[in-house]
């Protein structure tokens, strides 16, 4: 399977759409962005006013689908249906890369709505990975996973969440979505170094990464609500890893208490920052 | 393992007597779900906030989004109450696609089947869910093109020979409560009476709001007859001539087209085109 960077143009900097900045983003799309993406659940096989802006958008500027419903990690069958919509969808709007998480959403037919992690196990990684092959396959473009935040562990692991982050990765060939968030979400909620995290990723396989706020319940328990602004330690897990590899796509996810566009955009300018900054790899 | 994991997450977040067992006592809530010690141990450290967390999701992930799909039925109700209905609707397994769209359908079907004490309170609730669904979906109905009108349809001779094409994005109902008028503090079901309350509900062709008209029985017949797609306006009037038989035919013709540009006008009518 080839390296899915190598089958993707640089992406740049990118903002999750929320319908709160449509109509800012079709008055004048910032310079500071170069894509946005969407959560193809939202936009799949609809009309109306919601379905005619995202397509003006879409007209304009690359667009990535990053579902959050293919339940990848489930013992489920796979909703075909939702696969067949999914691939129909990438290819009216020229979506040139799909995610989606490492977790499992549904479970006898019922949909969660929330992202339930999986056992770090190898039974999980050989599972995840042969469904995620299968999806990359039927959807015939380039195809990323992410790592995603949680709260509890899954049963006793039998390896550390990075390796199983990396396994996955390595054994179905997709890219990695890398959330630096999460890692920091879950390096406070489970007591690790997010640099040992990072360093265990397979940096060559990172396909665009996620930053997100999040909201502290108590020292040691942050949620990951998308809500907030970025936090210093999580912009320096984004230093971090833009020192050891260049970051060929970023996104700012932000669902829920969403600012003015204005606010956001200075978060793009952060990250422009970061990444103009001269590193060793750059040279 | 992984199916134990799978079954303890999902039992989890769908009963909500779990949650106080796991509380009350963890390891025998565990062993119910793991048969290793292993992986029971993994779970008895975790504060039970942090499981409790995922119960909580529920409530904000589409099932939240329900709120904002049916506004009106979420403001006469309790949070209680409100919590009630998303409960039994997610241990009923209703919550089958992940389309949030569908599943307020879903939510509105399991609706028409509650049995439960609002109705006593609500009587209308069944009818308001089913309205307020329809509106949702009217909203993201996949677009249809308008037909292009010919000259002649501002011509009153020529304009019985064309054949109207109704905005795809309508919908006839009648209800025995006005739906349309139920806001939070809406009279008691002791002070508004149960009737016969037709509405074209409908999605305005330029500003996409969803907009309804109270249609008289005439009217209603009138849309029905043209859902076809295939009738003249002139077939259109000539069955509803025959049907009722007017005393002033002419002057019920004159209506009939009057209120079919009135449905043109208002976006319910997008366009004639020649026969």
């Amino acid at each position: 399977m080839p390296r899915v960077g190598d089958r993707l143009p640089t992406l740049g900097i990118g903002l999750g759409l929320r319908r709160e900045h449509t109509g800012s983003l079709l008055g004048h799309f910032p310079d500071e962005l170069q894509w946005f993406e969407v959560a193809p659940e939202n936009y799949m096989e609809i009309g109306g006013k919601v379905y005619r802006d995202f397509c003006e958008l879409a007209e304009r500027v690359p667009v990535v689908a990053h579902s959050v419903s293919l339940s990848l990690g489930s013992l489920d069958p796979l909703n075909k249906p939702f696969l067949k919509q999914l691939k129909k969808f990438i290819r009216t709007h020229k979506i040139p890369l799909a995610s989606d998480h490492i977790c499992f959403s549904s479970y006898h037919g019922v949909q969660f709505d929330d992202l339930v992690p999986l056992p770090f196990t190898w039974e999980a990684v050989r599972h995840v990975a042969k469904r995620v092959r299968r999806v990359q396959d039927f959807l015939e473009v380039p195809y990323a996973v992410e790592n995603v935040s949680y709260y509890a562990p899954a049963g006793a692991p039998e390896m550390t969440e990075w390796d199983f982050v990396r396994a996955v990765v390595e054994e179905s060939g997709a890219g990695l979505l890398l959330d630096v968030n999460n890692i920091y979400v879950n390096s406070v909620n489970f007591g690790f170094d997010p640099l040992d995290y990072l360093r265990a990723m397979p940096l060559d396989k990172i396909a665009y990464v996620h930053i997100a706020g999040h909201r502290r319940k108590r020292r040691n328990f942050l949620l990951d609500t998308h809500g907030a602004e970025i936090v210093t330690p999580v912009w320096k897990i984004l230093d971090e890893l833009a020192a050891m590899t260049p970051i060929p796509g970023i996104m700012i996810e932000r669902d829920a208490n969403i600012p003015p566009l204005e606010e956001i955009l200075d978060e793009v300018r952060h990250i422009q920052r970061i990444l103009k900054e001269p590193r060793s790899h750059a040279a | 393992m992984l199916r134990e994991s799978q079954n303890f997450f999902y039992n989890l977040m769908a009963r909500p007597e779990v949650i106080g067992q796991l509380r009350k006592n963890r390891e025998k809530t565990l062993k119910r779900f793991f048969r290793s010690a292993k992986d029971r141990e993994a779970l008895m450290r975790v504060p039970l906030e942090r499981l409790q967390t995922y119960r909580n999701h529920i409530s904000v992930g589409f099932l939240g989004a329900i709120e904002t799909a049916f506004p009106v039925l979420r403001s006469l109700v309790s949070q209680a109450e409100w919590n009630g209905l998303l409960n039994d609707f997610y241990l009923k397994r209703l919550t089958r696609s992940p389309i949030a769209r569908q599943v307020f359908r879903e939510f509105a079907r399991y609706l028409q089947k509650y049995r439960g004490p609002l109705l006593k309170r609500l009587p209308y609730l069944k009818e308001l869910a089913e309205y307020e669904n329809l509106e949702i979906r009217l909203v993201y109905d996949v677009d249809r093109p308008a037909p292009e009108s010919p000259e002649s349809a501002e011509a009153p001779e020529s304009f019985v020979r064309l054949i109207p094409a109704l905005n795809p994005h309508h919908a006839l109902r009648v209800y025995r409560w006005p739906v349309h008028r139920v806001c939070r503090g809406f009279s008691s079901p002791r002070k508004v009476k149960p009737g016969r309350h037709a509405l074209l509900v409908y999605r305005d062709p330029e500003s996409f709001k969803i907009r309804f008209l109270e249609a008289n029985p005439l009217v209603a017949e009138l849309v029905g007859l043209m859902t076809t797609g295939k009738r003249t306006i002139g077939d259109v009037l000539e069955r509803l001539l025959k049907k009722h038989k007017p005393v002033d035919p002419q002057a019920f013709v004159r209506e009939g087209v009057q209120t079919i540009r009135f449905l043109k006008d208002r976006g319910v009518v997008l366009g004639f085109r020649s026969a």
